[in-house]
């Protein structure tokens, strides 16, 4: 393959990639760490592994669940292409050998990971030990891995047939994945020769389909990589799925008076799935942080009193997120003022207007939070009140300078951070 | 004749998108691929870029099946509708790129830089480049390979009219070199007086082929006619 045009596309990468670490390293350490100390507790706390023991036979089917899962998802969910070039490559190396050597660089690539991913969960499955009957699972991982990545990539240029073809597939393959007899590994053997063949001989690639795809991947990653929260914005609006909303604005019949209240509310109810998740999550692992053993095997982090201030900075994070959804907004109504937008109210309306609906999430997740943490009682009314005094605030630092309101924003995290902090604490 | 699409129909699904649609072309040419949106012009030139495959009918270069071809020696240079660049690659690198993919091409990168004016922006990235210099790159990199036939769709959509002069000059320049042009519109003011051959599809089918003076011989149009006017003439009787 010409190395020349090797070293241009990995430049182009790596640059990509370097964008990222600058402007979210952040993110991906904190990533790395949620996902080894989530390992650690799978692996030692709930499974109770140790050197030379192997997981317990009950566990095991579990494992093969998660893989299955995980490959379903992959061939028949996911809208992602598994073998992946820059659009730009695929415009101008597609009508040349370099781009079918390319793919199956790739592909290669991806059977060294599936290679390295089937050692890894053999080698977790068996206690940590290489021996006595490591190869079997080894192979069934690896084959199983490998023909799922190829039926994936198979799945997403295939027409109707192919595509009914590649469900009989991966349906059997299933099955000998999960029976594990030396029957099931020679089938599973023939089928990744066939799908190769299949794959680099035979198919038709939907390079509309996979050009378009690619295409997005691009623009994204270089938003990514130049933190450009705008044309990120930009990006997830125009791809999210299309449909007409169930409430709409009229059917409120608003009076001007309450006009930005029921706009706040709307916006509340069309709030994104995703940062439901979010908020989730985040209340989530703050309970876990207090009322279970999370925290225990990690040196430095074993007190209860600092799991405490982590679950507090936990639930801080989600009323943040809560509070971003209608803080943005009148921020964005505020702006169009200075775009020349005639709003027929004063800034102070437009906040005020923007505050009953938060008073009530703000009503709501004090419940919530009180019982979550086991601490319903009249003091979940004072931390909603303090809540609300701190969302006040928020919401008029909105009208200050720049600089001012970054000041500002610190600060109204601190505060809050206090105010959950006080309520786990009393 | 270099060119050859004959007969080929293709669809989406059940969406019929090109229906036993032919024209030809030959070197020295420039053919405007004209239609409303829709009618299947990017479809044609995707077939001809062999990103799909027809259904029915064959495209021939040369007298021989483009699927056919040895892959190496496939001689269309392709510019999309909507550009596509590697967003970390200076122009200069995309330059260099293009020509460690076609390291036999005799052009020279200096040479291209000044050709499209270009020299100035060789070490930004393509999100400093304005719309039209965009444009003019991905031309430069369509030209920078050997190639019999050039392939445009929808050049001239964003440029401002010194760059749409600009992008004439260069399409009429392949034209003398002796290489066959394909480039689809709909701006019918833009290509009139340079295209040689007008294609007019409508809904995937051929609704008239030739020279600007021959699909005024099918209206009854006075002879000083615009292109517009010779085009909605022959699509409405074609109705």
């Amino acid at each position: 393959m010409n190395n020349r045009v090797r070293v241009f596309i990995l430049k182009n990468k790596f640059r990509l990639f370097l964008g990222v670490i600058r402007h979210m390293w952040l993110t991906i350490l904190g990533l790395i760490a949620a996902g080894g100390v989530l390992m650690y507790q799978l692996l030692f706390a709930f499974f109770h592994m140790k050197k030379g023991v192997p997981l317990d036979g009950q566990y095991i089917p579990y494992v093969f669940y998660a893989v299955i899962i995980l490959k379903f998802i992959q061939i028949f969910l996911d809208d992602t292409p598994v073998f992946k070039v820059n659009a730009a490559t695929l415009l101008h190396t597609y009508n040349t050998a370099l781009f079918s050597q390319l793919l199956k660089r790739k592909q290669f690539k991806s059977l060294l990971v599936s290679a390295c991913l089937a050692f890894m969960m053999t080698y977790i499955l068996r206690g940590f030990v290489i021996g006595k009957g490591f190869a079997l699972p080894f192979v069934f991982f690896t084959m199983y891995l490998a023909s799922g990545t190829l039926m994936a990539w198979i799945y997403y240029h295939g027409k109707r047939l192919e595509k009914w073809t590649i469900a009989f597939l991966f349906g059997l393959a299933t099955l000998m994945f999960y029976k594990r007899s030396l029957l099931g590994a020679i089938i599973l053997f023939v089928m990744l020769a066939g799908l190769e063949i299949w794959a680099w001989g035979f198919m038709k690639l939907n390079v509309p389909k996979y050009d378009a795809r690619l295409r997005f991947m691009d623009t994204t990653a270089a938003a990514q990589s130049q933190n450009d929260m705008a044309k990120m914005h930009q990006l997830a609006a125009e791809n999210r799925p299309q449909h007409a909303y169930g409430v709409k604005f009229h059917q409120f019949r608003p009076s001007k008076r309450f006009a930005l209240t029921v706009k706040s509310l709307i916006e509340v109810m069309r709030i994104q799935k995703s940062l439901l998740i979010m908020i989730f999550i985040f209340l989530l692992a703050g309970w876990a942080f207090i009322h279970t053993n999370v925290l225990s095997l990690i040196p430095f982090l074993d007190n209860p009193e600092l799991a405490k201030v982590l679950a507090a900075y936990s639930a801080t994070s989600a009323l943040r997120i809560l509070y971003q959804i209608t803080t943005e907004q009148m921020e964005t109504v505020l702006n169009k003022r200075l775009l020349g937008l005639a709003l027929p109210f004063s800034d102070a309306q437009v906040v005020f207007g923007y505050i009953p609906v938060p008073i009530i999430i703000n009503f709501v997740f004090s419940i919530l939070f009180g019982a979550l943490f086991g601490r319903l009682s009249y003091l979940s009314f004072v931390f909603w009140l303090i809540i609300n005094v701190i969302y006040l605030f928020s919401s008029f630092s909105c009208l200050s300078g720049k600089r001012l309101k970054k000041t500002l924003n610190h600060l109204t995290n601190f505060l809050l951070w206090l105010g959950v902090y006080w309520y786990l604490m009393v | 004749m270099l060119f050859s699409f004959n007969k080929v129909s293709f669809s989406y699904g059940a969406a019929k998108v090109l229906q036993s649609l032919s024209f030809s072309g030959d070197r020295g040419q420039v053919i405007g691929l004209i239609g409303e949106n829709g009618a299947g012009k990017s479809t044609t030139i995707k077939n001809i870029v062999r990103y799909l495959k027809p259904e029915s009918g064959n495209i021939l270069l040369d007298g021989k099946d483009i699927f056919k071809i040895k892959i190496e020696n496939y001689p269309v240079s392709y510019v999309p509708d909507t550009p596509v660049f590697y967003e970390e690659l200076s122009l200069l690198e995309h330059l260099h790129f293009i020509q460690a993919i076609y390291p036999q091409n005799q052009t020279s990168i200096d040479e291209m830089l000044d050709r499209k004016e270009l020299r100035e922006h060789a070490n930004k990235i393509p999100s400093a480049l304005s719309k039209g210099t965009r444009q003019k790159l991905m031309i430069a990199m369509a030209l920078l390979r050997e190639y019999e036939m050039l392939v445009l769709d929808e050049p001239f959509s964003g440029l401002d009219p010194k760059q749409i002069a600009l992008l004439k000059e260069t399409i009429l320049q392949q034209r003398n070199r002796g290489k066959l042009v394909l480039l689809s519109s709909h701006l019918l003011d833009l290509v009139e007086n340079l295209c040689d051959k007008y294609v007019i599809i409508k809904q995937g089918k051929l609704v008239a082929e030739g020279s600007r003076q021959e699909l005024l011989s099918k209206t009854s149009l006075p002879p000083d006619s615009a292109m517009e006017r010779i085009y909605l003439n022959l699509v409405s009787a074609d109705e």
